[in-house]
């Protein structure tokens, strides 16, 4: 389910390291690799591999807030559980192209 | 591991699947005191951590293969890695994977995603609470007089140190040492002075290299575990060592010369024919024949083991 129903689709989400030196670099390699990402959870849900959907989701919630994007991982969670407590596949569909939309949008600056 | 009097940057082994977090903790803790080394997998970390024996693991759950529970398991189980310090940092934040996790013998649990401050705050605890372990296991494993490690630690290194040669069929020496006539001494100049003579003795024996481990054994026995060396190599070592000794000036006792007696065995002297299994006790006999006929046949004199009981004296 989403939880950020409300959050206007075209707004950018920007990491909330932007302004940190330290990590600048990897947020941007992070931000530049979404395409892909949002391919391979594409390619898992289209297959029907859920095995390698839920650990995409995992491996996103657990590092997303890492480099700024909490929303992101919070959403990732939902896409999360729902795969783990066989939730119908409309509901995981629908979780799914939540945090794609918010990954589509991330921003490292 | 830290060892005794060493004092060395604290290692941590971060064990994760997800090379994004690995390149998140490279740039996160690269100004902090640690060297950080990294696994892709459980396998992997598992290697690495008998290999490299960090001070902390981060290890994370959820990983193919070998899940981060089964891991720690085996390393609580293998003497080599179950003092290591395992914080989980994982995703699977559920109130049983944290007690389950706890109970498995973790120090700490981390939730993913990890605030980088908590984090780093974390480490820097868990890092202080194995310098202290590290200081208290020290301490209990110190001989207070000599600085030496005491006999206990002697018995369970050389344990190791046979198990892991034989293994590797690498080369390793025991040498004993016994100051000549030091009961004598003592009486004659009392036990404050046979304090300082067993002082002195082991600031000789203690000075080379740090793979070497110098103990006191008994009252004036000390044992010297040298992994690597083969007997030969350590007889000129040992001849200045004895050398020193003897040419120590006691300003307590004007003229006084000290003397001491050492016996050497490496493995391969004590190896019998048909091989069988060597054992530490059989490494200590045979360093112990080797100082004895050196007792026998003067004393203060430097004797290499031989086969069939037959000591090469020098």
């Amino acid at each position: 389910m989403n939880q950020y129903p409300t959050e206007p689709s075209h707004r950018k989400i920007v990491s909330t390291y932007s302004n940190d030196p330290e990590i600048h670099e990897i947020v941007v390699d992070f931000v530049n690799e979404m395409p892909k990402r949002i391919q391979q959870a594409n390619n898992a849900f289209m297959r029907g591999d859920t095995l390698r959907l839920q650990f995409w989701a995992h491996e996103m919630k657990g590092t997303a807030g890492g480099y700024g994007f909490l929303q992101i991982s919070q959403s990732a969670q939902q896409l999360e559980e729902a795969i783990h407590s066989k939730q119908e596949t409309k509901v995981i569909l629908k979780a799914l192209l939540s945090v794609i939309d918010l990954c589509g949008r991330s921003s490292a600056t | 591991m830290t060892t005794m009097g060493e004092t060395k940057q604290i290692s941590v082994l971060a064990i994760d699947d997800s090379e994004l977090i690995h390149r998140l903790l490279r740039l996160r803790l690269q100004y902090e005191p640690y060297t950080l080394h990294n696994a892709n997998s459980s396998i992997e970390g598992l290697r690495l951590a008998a290999e490299l024996r960090p001070d902390i693991i981060l290890l994370d759950i959820d990983m193919p293969n070998m899940d981060g529970f089964e891991l720690i398991t085996k390393l609580k189980n293998d003497p080599k890695t179950n003092e290591i310090a395992v914080i989980f940092v994982s995703g699977a934040n559920d109130p049983k994977n944290r007690v389950r996790g706890l109970d498995a013998g973790a120090i700490d649990f981390i939730s993913k995603p990890f605030d980088i401050i908590e984090l780093k705050a974390r480490l820097r605890s868990v890092a202080k609470s194995q310098r202290m372990i590290q200081l208290l296991r020290d301490q209990a494993q110190i001989d207070a007089n000599s600085g030496l490690f005491n006999r206990a630690y002697f018995d369970q290194r050389l344990r190791g140190e046979v198990a892991e040669a034989t293994r590797h069929d690498r080369p390793l020496t025991l040498v004993l040492a016994d100051i000549d006539n030091f009961k004598e001494t003592n009486d004659r100049f009392g036990h404050l002075f046979g304090d300082l003579v067993i002082e002195r003795f082991a600031s000789i024996i203690n000075c080379r290299r740090a793979s070497d481990v110098a103990c006191r054994v008994g009252g004036e026995e000390f044992g010297i575990i040298l992994p690597q060396t083969n007997q030969q190599d350590v007889f000129e070592l040992l001849e200045n060592y004895r050398k020193q000794f003897e040419q120590m000036e006691w300003q307590e006792h004007p003229g006084l010369s000290l003397t001491a007696s050492f016996g050497v065995c490496d493995l391969e002297s004590c190896q019998t024919a048909p091989p069988t299994l060597l054992t530490p006790t059989v490494l200590f006999k045979g360093a112990d024949d080797a100082m004895y006929q050196a007792k026998h046949s003067g004393r203060n004199k430097v004797v290499l083991y031989e086969k069939k009981n037959n000591p090469v004296v020098a």
